[in-house]
């Protein structure tokens, strides 16, 4: 018995611990159309890297989902350990290529469906 | 970590409490960009309570609507009568809502000898809804920290900390008065050095605040309507700097509404004392 109930500890203890991913819908406000999403990439990366080093951003997970260049409006996936990390880098980017610039973060959620519905209301 | 959801929408209360106009960026790209961002309240630097006036009249064909808290208070003060009642109707009734914007003045005093300061205020108080002293002595600190008439030190996160101390934080604190935080060098900076030295200042800064429970603001101070911030921006930059996210709630919006709403009771024509006021 005791034997038994140890070796279910020890399946918990192995456990992996699931990293959750948090979707965060923004809007780029800028007085300039920016239609290519590998800039406003390396803008966000650059800033990561400026702010927490290369380990704080391997450990944010970011993945660029989608960029609607009519609506200036974009998806982004990151950990949700390092959520307060990345709005903190959103908020520190004022210029993209000298043009001035404002990440505006609209909505955050847990689920990639809910997040997109409320990009299609944009 | 807690959050105010509303929907999971990001919705907060935001107010920016340190906008300086310059010659390039007018009232208007402040006011549209705050509109964008969910900014309910926005300060403006240098402006008197009479030219607040006129610009409210300029703006009045816009498709957003300008307000002022004069006229908020006079509507309300028949309605409501504790000061609690008129920061909740005034938050149900205007500041909810999408297309207005509350527009208020303010002084920020740079001088650097007591005497000046006390010549100014006795000048400029009734001029200003808001009036606040930027400086680098200890002492005129010290004694700005018990003036009634001043109602928040400036406090740039480029300073050296050793600005404030524990003599300051604590007649701030017996006294009831604000510390500004103002987080624009953070944007503005060009070169990484200056960021990291930008950034341990702010980081002790805050750590002496924190330790001593000074009652604090955030304001961002944007020279371009891009570095505007908003609330939840404001608070992930000051957890960013060491205070905690959920513990700066009301240091966005709530501590500046208040004390706005607290001068312009008393600039009022009706206000004899605290808690008084003349009725017709």
């Amino acid at each position: 018995m005791i034997h038994s109930s140890l070796r279910v500890l020890g399946r918990f203890h192995e456990m992996t611990v699931i990293e959750r991913d948090r979707y965060v819908v923004f809007k780029v406000i800028s007085p300039t159309i920016i239609d290519n999403i590998s800039i406003l990439k390396n803008t966000i990366w650059e800033k990561y890297k400026q702010l927490f080093g290369l380990k704080g951003t391997t450990e944010a997970g970011l993945y660029f989902e989608f960029f609607n260049a009519n609506t200036q409006s974009g998806l982004i996936r990151c950990n949700s350990q390092s959520l307060s990390s990345f709005m903190v880098v959103l908020a520190f980017i004022t210029s993209i290529n000298e043009h001035e610039i404002s990440f505006n973060p609209l909505y955050i959620s847990g689920v990639i469906k809910k997040a997109k519905e409320y990009l299609d209301t944009l | 970590m807690q959050k105010e959801v509303m929907n999971n929408k990001i919705h907060y209360l935001s107010c920016e409490n340190y906008v300086s106009l310059n010659n390039k960026y007018k009232i208007k790209d402040f006011v549209s960009m705050a509109l964008r961002l969910k900014i309910t309240l926005l300060v403006l630097d240098d402006i008197t309570i009479s030219d607040k006036k006129k610009i409210i009249q300029l703006f009045s064909k816009e498709a957003y609507q300008l307000l002022s808290l004069q006229d908020i208070y006079k509507e309300l003060s028949n309605k409501a009568f504790s000061f609690n009642d008129i920061i909740k109707q005034t938050k149900i009734t205007y500041t909810e809502k999408d297309t207005s914007i509350i527009i208020a003045s303010r002084k920020t005093i740079e001088e650097g000898a007591i005497a000046s300061v006390k010549k100014l205020l006795s000048e400029l108080r009734k001029q200003y809804e808001i009036i606040c002293l930027k400086a680098n002595d200890k002492k005129l600190l010290k004694w700005a920290a018990q003036d009634r008439r001043i109602d928040y030190i400036v406090l740039d996160a480029s300073y050296n900390s050793q600005i404030i101390d524990k003599a300051l934080c604590s007649i701030m604190k017996q006294s009831n008065k604000y510390f500004e935080f103002v987080i624009s060098p953070l944007l503005k900076t060009k070169t990484e050095q200056e960021l990291s030295t930008i950034i341990r200042n702010s980081k002790k800064m805050l750590k002496i605040m924190k330790s001593y429970n000074v009652p604090f603001i955030f304001s961002a101070n944007p020279s371009t309507p891009y570095q505007l911030r908003n609330s939840s921006q404001l608070r992930y930059i000051g957890d960013f700097l060491g205070v905690p996210y959920n513990k700066t709630k009301k240091n966005t919006y709530d501590y500046q509404f208040s004390n706005l709403m607290k001068n312009v009771i008393k600039l009022d024509d009706s206000f004899l004392f605290e808690g008084v006021r003349e009725v017709s």
